[in-house]
């Protein structure tokens, strides 16, 4: 019935279309969803020459059922019975063929569609398919998060980014309950919007605990609440609660600015070279699918144009992320004496550079994304 | 064993189905999940390093390459060359006539001319008249610096008012400290009027970082308390205030779901001069759905110098609906070229204000003489006065192009109207003027001792005796705004403007009461949901010669009644 249905659908949205503008079309691949009992199986039909190519996720093309299913619905050979039983449709969505399918299912989905397809195919039919359905499967901005780096991966067409991320999804939405937090300070020194399953989907705000320098992240779509406060600020939580991964959720606080105690506690609490804090990055998780480490550096006199840290030594700056950021960076610190820089670690390849969000100038913080 | 690059490219690749090779590679995963799971291990599991620091590569200045060889294109478009300029003349022209960049440039450079003591007194009087000059609001920060550092009364007057925003400003980081600490209750800027609010953007530069982050944290709604509507109306007043520190915030509104708020950090973003905002105006251009934030975007780009926008700006003025022309016009004001001369000169004969207004500054931009003669007949029928500032703006942006570029001033054939009111005959005898000036001066003894009702008591007499003598309707409306009562004050300006409108519009302390008390009453209206009084009001205003009114009130009325016009036609 579904598959009645979604042929219904096309004949309706191709006779609302305008009319064909010309021009020589051939299609050359399609992918498929096809619902067998509880699973879901990909098919993909492409032409290749004279040849049809049949690659299904249920085995090999001769004796995939799912692939029987899709070359007969695409020979409109199909028995006006659908393979999928009656019951089964309420999961379905209207008007598609997507399922809302667990999270762990569909990313092996994913995982298979970009092996099979390749990165260089960009973002295929199956693999948006794929993602669709992850997003479908959680509500966690984790996941949302992650899906939005792979993403940024695949356009990048960066392969060992795009497997690194994928096979560290097993780590995405932790299962631990979140740690409760009473009466703990904060220093907010970064806010940054980050892409997730649209661009710009997630507010991240990045905050400092000044007594031990870890930094957690407070997260929130763009139209839900989150604490309150400018960037930068002081958060003092009476209640929040913790979850894995260093993410934090403020429930009950307070907000005061930066005065000049907490600003030399921060000085104090800058890594003394980049080495340092790529070791402690790396700790923190620099490889995760998870994590995005964030790190204080302190930072020495600008040498030749260049931003090196307090032992002289260039940083490795996320120009391919944000070079218009970079770029405020290097002009906020020649307008004065360099102190620390507050940055996100982020991977290119098996390379780590740091995205600047703020730094601090002859006691000023300025923020740069 | 495939060696791991190997891996990597099937992965680029597509490993596809039943490739017996990379199952060799991997074990035998006869499962094409487990096969791909096996592929993403192999290649995740190499150690990070960190990257090599790449030097940070020259900032491109000036725009992209031009076979213009005149001297504002010689100049560059971020007008940073300006700094070797000398000649008082040759930066009018450049301040006139150059880019948004180039302006702000003459007019600092115009500030540290005065400042080095070289100019000679009577360069400082040009000077002095160059710079009290109506002109557009992106440049009035840096004029007004300018105008701070000459000497006697007109750098007086700067630095009076300077003292006030001190003040102002004094006040207001002590309830933005209050408002975070102390949890009250009522965000700070939603307190002031459109005047200090528009006095504050004006200034926004000047800010310490702590009132400026308080800003960014409203624009972004971190700060609990603001609707859309307060948003809307913060963003929409900061258009001219060029603060990088507020790109970040800024940058995250282009991308909101509320095209109002896009529209104004679009226009915001435009104007300030940092390496952050090109890359979001590029993105809000290609990626938008909606064409008036992408003909918004456009310009954004142009004010900067890219004219990357223009065949869409273009296109949107010819074929664009009426919403989607006018966004276009304002978008192509400073990348429009003598190509679009005409374009924009057809424009001058629709009804609609907001676009011609838009229409006039582009063709000032260009300076091509051809648009002298259109704009001069367009300033020769009934124009309102804001309309008839704009076209005496744009011509002197034509000259100064025209001068620069060596080819003279265009001809003064068709002089430019007065646009003020035939002064109303006063037949009354002697003995009543002397009456009624007696009324006069009791009244403003009787307010003097903080008497308001009897010094009203003798000013409508005064009015009585002398109807088409404006003073007294003056101090009635004077009087009232002292008591805190705007709208019987709205009744005597305007009966002061009927009995004599040149009067009240050359008294300087008049004519800044009135359009502070009219964009009040304007702002009260607006905030009670009727936009079309609001409008009424300042469509009132803008009629009259407001040029010896504060740049910030005259900048908001001319602001807020675009704005209005736009929000009621649609």
């Amino acid at each position: 019935m579904t598959t009645l249905h979604l042929r219904e659908l096309a004949r309706r949205a191709l006779h609302e279309r305008r009319p064909d503008p010309g021009g020589d079309v051939e299609i050359e691949r399609v992918v498929i969803d096809v619902r067998l009992g509880e699973r879901v199986e990909l098919v993909t039909l492409s032409v290749r020459g004279d040849r049809l190519v049949v690659l299904a996720t249920d085995g090999t093309a001769s004796t995939s059922p799912a692939a029987h299913a899709a070359l007969s619905w695409l020979a409109a050979d199909l028995p006006r019975t659908s393979l999928v039983p009656e019951a089964r449709e309420r999961s379905t969505r209207s008007g598609d063929m997507t399922v809302v399918a667990p999270l762990d299912v569909a990313i092996a989905d994913l995982a298979t569609a970009i092996v099979r397809t390749g990165t260089n195919a960009g973002e295929a039919p199956a693999i948006l398919d794929a993602l669709a359905r992850i997003g479908a499967a959680s509500s966690s901005l984790e996941v949302a998060r992650w899906v939005g780096r792979l993403r940024n991966a695949l356009a990048a067409r960066d392969e060992i980014a795009v497997a690194r991320l994928l096979d560290g999804a097993g780590t995405l939405e932790a299962k631990d309950e979140p740690e409760r937090v009473v009466d703990h300070l904060w220093v907010e020194l970064g806010r940054e919007l980050l892409d997730g399953l649209t661009p710009f989907a997630i507010e991240r705000r990045h905050l400092l605990d000044p007594s031990s320098g870890e930094v957690l992240a407070e997260e929130r779509l763009r139209d839900q609440a989150a604490s309150n406060g400018p960037c930068p600020r002081v958060v003092n939580a009476g209640l929040a609660t913790r979850s894995a991964h260093g993410r934090v959720r403020i429930v009950q606080y307070a907000v005061a600015e930066l005065d000049v105690d907490m600003r030399a506690r921060i000085d104090a609490l800058a890594s003394p070279s980049l080495a340092d804090a790529f070791d402690r990055a790396e700790k923190r998780g620099l490889r995760s699918a998870a994590v995005e480490p964030v790190s204080l550096v302190r930072l020495g006199a600008l040498a030749g144009g260049k931003v090196v840290d307090g032992a002289g030594e260039a940083i490795p700056l996320a120009r391919h992320e944000d070079a218009p950021a970079v770029t405020a960076l290097a002009a906020a610190l020649a307008s004065g004496a360099p102190e620390w820089l507050f940055g996100r670690w982020c991977l290119a390849g098996d390379t780590a550079s740091i995205v600047p969000l703020s730094c601090s100038v002859s006691g000023r913080i300025v923020r740069l994304r | 064993m495939t060696s791991r690059d190997a891996l990597i490219e099937r992965l680029a690749a597509g490993a596809g189905t039943g490739d017996a090779q990379l199952r060799g590679t991997l074990e035998a995963h006869d499962d094409d999940r487990a096969l791909a799971a096996a592929l993403l291990r192999q290649i995740a599991t190499e150690p990070v390093r960190l990257a090599p620091a790449d030097p940070e590569p020259a900032r491109p200045s000036g725009g992209p390459p031009t076979a213009d060889a005149s001297f504002l294109s010689r100049l560059g478009a971020g007008g940073r060359e300006i700094g070797n300029v000398d000649d008082v003349d040759t930066l009018f022209g450049v301040l006139e006539g150059g880019s948004l960049a180039q302006r702000r440039a003459a007019a600092l450079r115009i500030e540290q001319r005065i400042e080095s003591g070289e100019l000679a007194p009577e360069d400082l009087e040009r000077v002095e008249a160059a710079l009290t000059a109506p002109r557009d609001p992106d440049v009035a920060w840096e004029v007004l610096r300018a105008r701070g550092a000459l000497p006697g009364a007109a750098g007086r007057d700067v630095r009076t008012e300077r003292d006030a925003f001190d003040v102002l400003v004094a006040r207001l980081r002590d309830q933005v400290r209050a408002f975070w600490e102390e949890d009250r209750p009522h965000e700070p800027l939603s307190d002031l009027g459109a005047e200090d609010l528009s006095t504050l953007a004006l200034h926004m530069r000047e800010l310490p970082d702590a009132v400026v982050a308080h800003v960014a944290a409203v624009l972004e709604g971190s700060d609990g308390v603001s609707d859309l509507a307060a948003r809307t109306r913060l963003a929409s007043m900061l258009r001219s205030a060029a603060d990088p520190r507020l790109v970040p915030a800024l940058a995250s509104l282009a991308t909101d779901r509320s095209a109002e708020l896009a529209r104004d950090a679009l226009r915001a973003l435009g104007r300030i001069d940092d390496p952050r905002v090109r890359s979001v105006l590029v993105r809000a251009l290609e990626r938008s759905a909606d064409p008036t934030l992408r003909a918004l975007a456009a310009g954004a780009l142009g004010l900067g110098g890219d004219a990357r926008g223009l065949g869409l700006l273009r296109e949107m003025i010819d074929n664009g609906d009426r919403q989607g022309q006018r966004a276009a016009v304002e978008g192509i004001v400073e990348i429009a070229t003598m190509e679009d001369v005409e374009r924009l000169t057809r424009l001058l004969a629709k009804p609609d204000l907001g676009l011609v207004t838009h229409a006039v500054r582009a063709l000032g931009r260009i300076g091509d003489g051809r648009a002298v003669a259109p704009l001069r007949e367009r300033a020769n029928r009934s124009t309102p006065p804001a309309l008839a500032e704009e076209i005496e703006v744009a011509l002197r942006s034509i000259t100064a192009q025209m001068e620069l570029r060596g080819e003279g001033a265009p001809p003064a054939d068709a002089p430019m109207p007065k646009a003020s009111i035939v002064r109303p005959t006063d037949r009354v005898g002697v003995w009543t003027r002397l009456l009624a000036s007696l009324d006069v001066m009791l009244g403003r003894l009787w307010a003097f001792l903080g008497s308001p009702d009897r010094a009203l008591g003798r000013f409508e007499s005064a009015a009585a005796r002398r109807p088409a003598w404006a003073l007294p309707h003056a101090a009635i409306a004077f009087t009232q705004v002292r008591r805190g009562r705007p709208a019987p004050a709205l009744a005597a300006f305007r009966r002061a403007l009927s009995s004599d409108r040149t009067y009240i519009e050359t008294q300087s302390r008049v004519v800044r009461m009135l359009a502070r008390t009219f964009l009040r009453r304007a702002e009260e209206m607006e905030r009670s949901g009727r936009r079309d009084v609001a409008l009424g009001l300042l469509e009132e205003v803008v009629a009259l010669d407001l040029r010896r009114v504060e740049e910030p009130v005259r900048f908001e009325i001319a602001r807020r009644a675009e704005r209005l016009r736009a929000e009621v036609a649609t």
